[in-house]
């Protein structure tokens, strides 16, 4: 894919989107995707860094939160620059997942937990996973992307619900599905961690590259005018599933590594619908169609409702009813759809962003005057695009 | 615009400062749980559980944590727990999983590296159990678990995992036996079930113990959990022993699919010689819902509070757990409640037992626990399982649950066969 050339931000995919920032004309937001690249590296080398504190509860919470990093980051593929509401992208992580632990089965020769188990096994199913993901996206995606708005999330997400049916039914890697893969040492589970951030890193990447590419272009053009795209002369149709494609094979291996990762889980487990929706409010959070947008909105989102876990533990009980850590979910849920549809990362941009040269608010250069001016344009931002 | 113009100002503001509220509060409460620890001269002896208090199995996760809160508190009041010369008193620290597997598993992995609690007691649910027994075995940690009976958790080699519960093979066994024990057993049997794991486990169990004892399977039909029409099944049962109504037919599933399967069968004018399932009979819903067409269903139970055991225990007997839990928590117990007092009482033996609180030497006591509790026999098998105690078969009988198999535990004798619909 040919990169090209942009000399302005506004072309930029990774710009605001909304009426408040549509007016920005900048020098310094034309390499915005630099920071955001470096801001990514940053972030995730401090992750990369968490298992040498020597905390294995540390390193177990990141391991998930850097999971949620992965399957954010490729669901912005599919939901924040191409703006297709995909709400079933569970179904690659469960298939990804499936794929390691009938790969297992097929070598049942387990004599005792601690002996050595055969890494290929776990790199077919992953490989499989992958291959099984992707042709599967691509054979959904073709009918379902002719679908628009809401009729898409329902098509995507009944197909969620069907392939995890179909899981059951056929009883695939144990009786109703009751997946047990081999027991993982102790010594893997620095394995894991740095499998989720490798996967991390190669999203951040792959994001950065959309945010500068002709496809990555292509993508925002269909999110903001589909039409207008198709008129253009962009084959709309093929770069759809191909973003589609795109989003699935990350998830695919996050659910791959899961699966082993976990040691067991059921239909249910990976499939459920709850990992789509924090997919998508994580990704809204921090910003759909950003690069840092998905890894921000999933550490805070992921790293708050592990502590609520914790805070929560002796059932909290109001009136009768119990509240556990999914009312987290729920009000989070609520203030970014009421408050912060454009995510965090776009309130940050829309604070540092210079204003126009002798435009609103005849200010000094002052830090003071800066940030007051900083904060008035976050207001306006948020007043335009929230409630 | 309605909305007036301060508010339009301000909402966001206030939603912003709400949501920052809610993440330190939250970031605050979890930063302020403190570790277990021995304080002055009290000993304490730190029980960690991560189980479904809220989310889809939150009934059953309260009620097996309503069983662990029961002993705790007998076991404090007698005293605590006697190792040699030291006396520990017993505290549990609980989280909520939210009824998510991954959720178990991470909030297990805090209680044993960040808590440092000295023994775990098991979750609830056979997903969340497959992934906190790994951790339990990764750190050496023994786990007893109250509420997972599926082959799959004890089938990994593990050696720090224990279950109390009678293994899945049991449940349409123990039915099958007691019919097979009437003075003119059933000639043939039909089978159905739900496509879910534990229902198949156990459908398959029943199918090959039949089998082995010379009882012709005439039926063996699968449907999908929740089914709301089972016309279609219970048609091919209604013909399915040459022609006839097969004399025994057996339901593995769930509550609802066990309703649904008497409703239909009134209607199709289904009447073998008995009805059983392994789910259903034994919640009030299902004797309220029926009426007189749930009299004379048999189902299977872990654990029922009429049942004539005898322990060693802290209880003694089922009718005496029975009215301390009532005491405590103001309503009946469940068998998870059962279940999960029980798993905490094999500890405590075992402690005993080892005199010591070292996990390497309480789990070697575990393995070598055989101990009579109101719960019935607990001795585990070299997997983990708790194969000696027998399970029960009951029957409705004048919309009451009478034991009525094996003989010794029995409270009523089994009516068979059973009459038919309409003359209940």
């Amino acid at each position: 894919m040919p990169r090209e050339t942009s000399s302005t931000a506004s072309n930029s995919p990774v710009a605001g989107s909304g009426p408040a920032s549509g007016d920005a004309t900048t020098t310094r937001a034309g390499r915005g995707w630099l920071w955001s690249l470096l801001g990514g590296l940053v972030i995730l080398g401090g992750i990369a860094a968490i298992p040498t504190l020597g905390s294995d509860t540390l390193t177990s919470n990141w391991t998930i939160i850097t999971m949620y990093i992965v399957l954010a980051q490729s669901w912005n593929f599919i939901g924040g620059f191409t703006g297709y509401s995909a709400f079933g992208n569970v179904t690659f992580f469960g298939i990804g997942a499936y794929a390691v632990a009938v790969s297992f089965l097929s070598n049942p020769k387990v004599i005792s937990p601690y002996d050595p188990q055969r890494p290929q096994q776990f790199f077919i199913g992953l490989l499989a996973g992958v291959v099984i993901s992707a042709i599967f996206a691509f054979l959904i995606g073709l009918p379902t992307l002719r679908l628009k708005g809401h009729y898409f999330a329902i098509a995507t997400l009944g197909t969620s619900v069907a392939v995890e049916e179909i899981v059951t039914q056929r009883d695939v890697a144990g009786s109703g599905g009751l997946a047990s893969p081999p027991f993982p040492p102790l010594s893997l589970h620095i394995a894991f961690y740095y499998g989720f951030v490798a996967l991390a890193l190669v999203c951040l990447l792959l994001t950065t590259w959309l945010a500068r590419s002709k496809f990555g272009y292509a993508l925002v053009a269909i999110r903001e005018n589909e039409q207008a795209a198709q008129t253009l002369g962009i084959a709309t149709t093929w770069y759809k599933v191909g973003a589609y494609v795109l989003s699935a094979i990350p998830t695919a291996i996050a659910g791959g590594i899961y699966a082993y990762y976990s040691s067991g889980f059921e239909p249910a487990t990976v499939f459920t619908s709850s990992i789509s929706v924090t997919m998508v409010l994580v990704t809204f959070l921090g910003g759909s169609g950003t690069v840092l947008g998905p890894i921000i909105g999933a550490i805070i989102f992921e790293y708050a409702s592990q502590q609520f876990a914790l805070s929560s533990g002796q059932a909290t009980s109001v009136f009768g009813y119990h509240f556990g850590s999914d009312t987290l979910l729920g009000v989070a849920i609520i203030i970014v759809a009421i408050a912060l549809p454009q995510g965090l990362v776009r309130v940050v941009q829309e604070f540092t962003r210079r204003p126009v040269a002798g435009g609103a608010g005849a200010s000094g250069n002052s830090r003071a005057n800066q940030f007051v001016e900083g904060v008035r344009r976050v207001r306006k931002f948020i007043a335009a695009n929230g409630i | 615009m309605t909305v007036s113009r301060t508010t339009r100002r301000f909402f966001p503001w206030l939603t912003t400062a709400a949501m920052i509220a809610v993440l330190l509060l939250a970031a605050c409460g979890g930063s302020s749980s403190s570790g277990s620890g021995s304080s002055g001269s009290t000993q304490t002896l730190t029980f960690g559980s991560a189980l479904s208090l809220t989310g889809s199995t939150a009934t059953e996760g309260n009620l097996t944590k309503e069983g662990y809160e029961l002993w705790k508190a007998k076991v404090n009041a007698a005293g605590g727990i006697k190792v040699g010369n030291t006396t520990y008193k017993v505290d549990i620290k609980y989280y909520d999983d939210k009824s998510d597997p991954t959720t178990s598993k991470q909030l297990t992995q805090q209680l044993v590296t960040s808590d440092k609690v000295n023994f775990l007691l098991g979750p609830y649910g056979t997903p969340a159990t497959l992934q906190d027994e790994a951790i339990a075995e990764q750190y050496q940690i023994p786990m007893v678990e109250p509420n997972g009976a599926s082959l799959q958790i004890f089938s990994k080699g593990y050696k720090y995992i224990f279950g109390v519960l009678s293994p899945a093979t049991e449940y349409a066994k123990i039915m099958v036996k007691a019919a097979m024990a009437q003075p003119t057993p059933p000639a043939n049997i039909a089978i159905i079930y739900a496509d879910d794991a534990f229902s198949q486990d156990v459908a398959k169990a029943a199918q090959a113990y039949a089998q082995s004892i010379n009882l012709p399977v005439v039926a063996f039909i699968k449907y999908a959990a929740n089914a709301t029409d089972l016309t279609s099944v219970l048609n091919q049962v209604k013909t399915a022993a040459g022609g006839n109504v097969p004399d025994f037919v057996l339901g593995s599933g769930h509550t609802n699919e066990a309703e649904t399967t008497i409703k239909t069968a009134k209607q199709l004018g289904i009447n073998p010689k008995l009805w059983g399932f392994t789910v259903g009979p034994s919640t009030p819903d299902f004797i309220s819902t029926l009426g007189a067409d749930a009299n004379d269903v048999i189902g299977s139970s872990q654990w029922d509070s009429d049942l004539k055991y005898t322990g060693t225990d802290l209880f003694g007997t089922p009718a005496a757990y029975t009215q301390q839990y009532v005491a405590m928590f103001g309503h009946q117990p469940a068998y998870q409640s059962a279940d999960g007092t029980a798993a905490a009482l094999a500890f405590q033996y075992a402690i005993q037992a080892a005199g010591s609180i070292d996990p390497a030497k309480v789990r070697d006591a575990l393995a070598n626990l055989d101990v009579q509790t109101f719960f019935g026999e607990i001795k585990f098998d070299s997997t983990g399982i708790n194969t000696t105690k027998p399970m029960v078969t009951f029957q409705i009988q004048n919309g009451k649950l009478y034991t009525v198999y094996p003989a010794n535990v029995a409270s009523a004798t089994m009516t068979y066969p059973t009459p038919p619909f309409g003359s209940r």
